[in-house]
């Protein structure tokens, strides 16, 4: 753009020009810091005041609508079973109880606290038979499944550790409530200022939830990783088998990829079109890794 | 000023218009279209953008830049209480959407008295001397 044409310019033109452009560049600020900060800030806000009734229900039916559409029994044995859930029982997060002055023997410092084990009913661990699946799911509720093929892949009962810990995680930090929350506030502002749900909104709204939900997801998917890193150098001393498993969960979502690719059967089945895997809405392999290892205190 | 306090003042200026020469009502009309803005567009500029376009619509220009900047300051301290700015110019700005139809109303007055004594203003002794 030539000089002469910048001096020619209207100055009223240029007045407004230089409005425009500043109302544009501070509305997409705005935009911005109500995507990274407002939203997440409310739905913690809110997710943390919802009654443990709501996290109760949201759990359950997740749970049924999972063992109608998607889950089989597991195969593993009773024993097998047993040994994990034994396992399980010992990576329960403890609940820290302070004393009250007048239980405080003579015996016991001003700071002493006194370690009890959290109602065993808040978690569970089930297993289930998830097709070609490898998968470990937290539900609101505190359940947390893991499918024959995650156990099946784990080489041994560390790795096992990490995939528990890192869905402990996810309960921890409360993600499914507060994913919840995310997504309806982003729906509901949607559809506040589109003004109407005609079938185009509609469409808009599930796109920008569903983008804006992907990307909430990966920020909780290294939540929960920074969780069970914690966990795993305080039971283990490092978080090794954590990478390790991750690179073997890979390596066979890779796999099994690459397996229906070069499937020659044209029809595409639920199956296929539903593919689902601990990776789908993860962070990248390498970026996981390098904050495991970024806030791994052995590394 | 209540509505029917404008629509007679309105009135009583279109009534000075219609007084005019067919010349002079020529020219007024002109100057009036330029300058005469629209309710509905304020009130949009006000709704959709707290950035204080709707008082650059109408030329409150230090207005205008005191709600952008407060509002910047706002959204880039937002997780410091910027948000209560933001509030605040939000709270401020909300009469304004809602009494956009009044505001319009007085600011059309003023722009039609201001053209009628431009059109009607007599000529300076520079203007009459050859």
């Amino acid at each position: 753009m030539s000089t002469s044409y910048m001096t020619n310019i209207n100055p009223e033109h240029k007045k407004w020009g230089m409005i425009i452009f500043a109302s544009i560049l501070i509305t997409l600020l705005l935009i911005y810091k109500i995507y990274s900060y407002v939203i997440p800030a409310a739905s913690e806000t809110i997710a943390n005041k919802l009654p443990s009734s709501v996290a109760e229900s949201v759990g359950e039916e997740t749970l049924k609508t999972l063992d109608e559409e998607q889950l089989k029994p597991t195969a593993l044995s009773e024993e097998e079973q047993t040994r994990l859930q034994t396992l399980f029982a010992q990576y329960i997060p403890v609940a820290e109880v302070k004393k009250s002055p007048a239980e405080t023997t003579h015996s016991e410092t001003d700071a002493n606290h006194d370690k009890i084990a959290l109602d065993n009913e808040k978690y569970s661990l089930l297993f289930r038979d998830w097709p070609d699946t490898a998968n470990a799911l937290a539900l609101a509720n505190g359940t947390i499944i893991l499918t024959d093929k995650m156990i099946a892949i784990a080489e041994n009962d560390q790795q096992l550790a990490a995939v528990i810990f890192h869905e402990l995680g996810h309960i921890e930090h409360n993600h499914s409530i507060k994913n919840l929350v995310q997504v309806s506030i982003i729906a509901l502002t949607m559809a506040l200022l589109f003004g109407d749900i005609t079938t185009l909104n509609v469409i808009l709204i599930q796109g920008a939830t569903m983008s804006t939900s992907l990307s909430y997801s990966r920020k909780a998917e290294l939540e929960a990783d920074l969780y069970a890193t914690q966990k795993m150098e305080q039971h283990f001393g490092s978080a090794e088998e954590f990478i390790n498993v991750l690179t073997l969960l890979e390596q066979d979502y890779l796999a099994t990829k690459n397996k229906q690719a070069s499937n020659e059967n044209d029809e595409h089945t639920e199956d296929d079109n539903n593919f689902s895997n601990w990776f789908s809405s993860h962070p990248s392999l390498k970026t996981r890794i390098a904050e495991i290892k970024n806030n791994s205190q052995s590394h | 000023m209540d509505d029917q306090t404008l629509r007679n003042e309105e009135e009583a200026l279109r009534l000075e218009v219609a007084k005019l020469s067919p010349e002079q009502k020529k020219q007024y009309y002109s100057l009036e279209t330029q300058r005469v803005k629209d309710p509905d567009t304020y009130a949009v500029l006000n709704y959709f953008f707290v950035t204080g376009l709707h008082h650059f619509y109408l030329g409150k220009n230090t207005q205008g830049l005191i709600d952008i900047v407060v509002l910047a300051i706002g959204i880039l301290t937002i997780e410091y209480y910027g948000w209560i700015l933001i509030i605040l110019i939000s709270l401020y700005e909300l009469p304004q959407l809602f009494k956009s139809q009044k505001i319009l109303h007085q600011y059309n007055n003023d722009v039609m008295k201001q053209t009628l004594n431009e059109i009607t203003q007599p000529l300076t002794s520079e203007q009459t001397n050859v």
